[in-house]
């Protein structure tokens, strides 16, 4: 360890000046070297901006299959750019997408108003419920935000 | 030397959303952090995990900062401490042991390092390369002033100056 006198030349300081300054040597060897920054931190990252979305309220009613007997009732949403964000190509793993790519929306949409055409036409009550657009959460983008759990009566 | 923005201000500032304010607490206390998590965590990967963390923590709750409980400085160490402690506790990094040097360094021997590199970058570049190389590369006085290509009297003169700097600059942590 580098002693302070080899370091800092006090001839002709006060006693009180040489005395502050021992106290910063001893600091700077307290603490010894500053890290050496890695590259990759070198540049300030902004955290994502969470969108907050306000989820609709759900009605106060139980949604889903009570039993066995005859559909009367659905809650359902249209498919929408919520489902073919570029981030689930890229990281399909993590999405639960495919390597293949994103579907066609236009087709999508067209299946899924198909299939509410056929409900309807059997006398079920078909209840839209529209999901924000783009949708994001905290751990992500939201791919099928229509999912969301109703909420439940206590 | 003297700032002309505070630590305290550039938290407030970050509160409201000023990505400016915090690129700059990012150039003043990244590479403080980042040693910081080196000497607890004894693991660079683990410890660049921690200056991220940090820095988001910061983001999200520049916030809770209030002038008036202490200088932004101690704001910024206990939000780094805690991003480090969370990061040392988490189970998905248990494999990588805490050196027991890290566990064992009070609290206080972190923030006598932070506090000095932090006023380190106050000073003068020709102030700062002399304390650097004369603390820690080792070399004498003599070899000092060979490897800058000035004069001995030129470099001790600029070893008090730095020192007479530093004592003003840190005031309490002399105390």
């Amino acid at each position: 360890m580098r002693e302070f006198h080899h370091i800092v030349d006090i001839d002709g300081l006060l006693p009180e000046e040489a005395a502050r300054m021992r106290l910063v040597h001893d600091l700077l060897v307290e603490a010894g070297p500053p890290a050496d920054l890695p590259a990759a931190l070198e540049r300030s990252t902004v955290p994502t901006e969470a969108q907050v979305i306000d989820f609709p309220l759900m009605p106060p009613r139980r949604w889903g299959a009570e039993g066995i007997g005859t559909l009367t009732e659905v809650l359902v949403s249209r498919p929408t750019e919520n489902e073919i964000r570029p981030e689930y190509v890229a990281e399909w793993r993590y999405y639960y997408s495919s390597a293949a790519g994103n579907a066609d929306l236009g087709r999508l949409q067209a299946q899924f108003d198909e299939y509410y055409a056929v409900l309807a036409d059997n006398g079920v009550r078909v209840s839209y419920i529209e999901p924000p657009v783009p949708a994001i959460g905290a751990c992500g983008w939201i791919k099928n935000p229509r999912h969301a759990r109703p909420r439940r009566r206590p | 030397m003297s700032e002309v923005t505070s630590d305290g201000e550039l938290i407030l500032r970050t509160a409201g959303g000023d990505r400016s304010a915090f690129d700059d607490l990012h150039r003043r206390y990244a590479r403080l952090v980042f040693g910081l998590a080196l000497r607890r965590l004894g693991d660079r990967g683990r410890a660049e995990d921690a200056v991220q963390e940090t820095f988001a923590s910061i983001w999200r709750s520049a916030g809770s900062y209030k002038p008036d409980r202490g200088p932004g400085a101690r704001w910024l160490y206990a939000v780094a401490r805690n991003a480090i402690v969370d990061r040392a506790r988490s189970r998905a990094d248990v494999p990588a042991e805490i050196p027991e040097r890290a566990a064992r360094e009070p609290d206080e021997q972190g923030w006598i390092a932070w506090r000095v590199h932090r006023v380190l970058q106050e000073l003068p570049d020709r102030e700062r390369e002399v304390i650097a190389l004369a603390y820690w590369s080792g070399l004498s006085q003599s070899e000092v002033a060979e490897f800058l290509g000035i004069p001995l009297g030129t470099v001790k003169t600029r070893t008090r100056s730095a020192l007479a700097h530093l004592a003003d600059l840190l005031g309490e942590e002399l105390a």
